[in-house]
């Protein structure tokens, strides 16, 4: 009898699990204007298709390869502060890294911290 | 609450649950060999690293990445044979989990349905038929149903929520399309239909797929649909991609079968697999009466 409830209580406990996962967390990343992870946004939008260029202290401009970076450029991932910073550190010299987003035409400008 | 704990009591027959989990292995084994590159060259070579907001536990090295493999392929192979069935699903689930979860450049919504849906299968005692386990040990006649009515939602789940997400001005003036076909088959569809009709009959079919396998009437159609659907993706979406597509199709096929029950019991049956045999019924007399209802 009490390992009958112990079952009771654990499929209780994986359907409520289950139910949070599978439509409460799509339903939360639903207003997202990105595609968000774990909630079934697969192709939904298109990704952030960008230039990217390292100016450095000398004033010289070079492109810096995504591909180089980034093993695999997901369509949830955007070029934010965090990524930029981790692309800063790992260019050294760069001062600034300007971010062309090709399909928006926008320019952002982006100063590395020392 | 007497419903939800009778709901909790009612049986099903294993083995389309036990199908399903042969086509989920084989499906992570496929998806094995389309992520090794990509763990391997994450873990050996020098790239941004994007750690999720909870950090992995595990290390970063390249022992990392030939443990999770090892492990994921060993767990797969296990899984599809149905030996140490349990063992074989939650080390699966967790070998995949830890890849996606390591960094955010290798999550993958493919990789999460996988685990999801090896989780549901090792929860619903998939291995209990056509599995090493059941022969050495003896099948069961009988599993608990919620499990597969979860492995049902997943599906309806995954349909709706990649529908209503393309209800978005990029999706529906077919950017997406534009972006991720190859040029000469954006070409030729050009030529055929519009990018946007075609963006609007994608979230047609998604959704159509979300509820048409729970109406029995139309349940074949939606079969014959969801194959389609999903053949289509794997021929016009980005080549690179066609391994990926395909295992998520066999995926998806996993879970569509689950739904055909009937047909399949009635298959197996007809070839002398009966479900309540004297063989399967000695070891638990008890299931004898329950309902086979999913």
């Amino acid at each position: 009898m009490k390992s009958e409830h112990v079952r009771s209580v654990a499929a209780v406990v994986t359907i409520t699990a289950f139910l949070l996962l599978q439509f409460l967390v799509p339903i939360l990343q639903y207003s997202s204007d990105i595609p968000q992870r774990w909630g079934w946004q697969m192709y939904s939008r298109t990704p952030d298709s960008v230039q990217l260029y390292a100016i450095h202290d000398e004033g010289n401009q070079r492109l810096l390869p995504v591909n180089d970076h980034l093993v695999r450029f997901r369509w949830e991932l955007r070029f934010d502060a965090e990524l930029l910073q981790e692309i800063c550190k790992r260019e050294g010299d760069a001062r600034v890294l300007l971010v062309i987003h090709e399909l928006r035409d926008e320019t952002e400008r982006f100063e590395c911290n020392p | 609450m007497q419903p939800l704990i009778g709901a909790l009591d009612a049986w099903a027959d294993p083995r389309p649950l036990a199908i399903a989990r042969i086509v989920v292995g084989i499906a992570a084994l496929l998806k094995a060999i389309d992520t090794t590159p990509l763990i391997g060259v994450f873990f050996t070579q020098d790239y941004v690293r994007l750690p999720h907001a909870l950090s992995s536990p595990l290390p970063d090295s390249g022992l990392t990445a030939v443990a999770l493999i090892f492990l994921w392929t060993v767990f797969a192979l296990l899984f599809l044979i149905g030996y140490v069935t349990p063992l074989a699903g939650a080390g699966l689930c967790l070998s995949i989990l830890a890849v996606i979860t390591f960094d955010q450049q290798l999550y993958s919504n493919h990789l999460y349905l996988l685990a999801s849906v090896v989780a549901l299968l090792t929860i619903a005692s998939s291995g209990a038929r056509f599995s090493l386990d059941a022969w050495i040990h003896g099948g069961r006649p009988a599993v608990a149903a919620w499990p597969v009515w979860l492995l049902k939602l997943q599906l309806t789940s995954i349909y709706f929520f990649a529908a209503i997400t393309k209800l978005n001005a990029d999706f529906l003036a077919g950017d997406v399309f534009r972006a991720g076909f190859e040029p000469a088959v954006l070409n030729r569809i050009e030529q055929l239909v519009s990018l946007e009709l075609l963006a609007l009959a994608a979230v047609m079919t998604e959704l159509f797929l979300a509820v048409a396998f729970w109406l029995p009437r139309i349940r074949w159609c939606a079969l014959v649909i969801g194959v389609g659907f999903h053949a289509a993706n794997v021929v016009f979406i980005d080549h690179g991609a066609a391994l990926a597509l395909s295992a998520f199709g066999i995926i998806m096929l996993s879970v569509m079968l689950i739904f055909f029950r009937d047909v399949i019991e009635r298959v197996l049956d007809g070839t002398g697999e009966s479900v309540r045999s004297a063989a399967d019924l000695a070891d638990r007399p008890l299931l004898a009466g329950t309902s086979g209802d999913h």
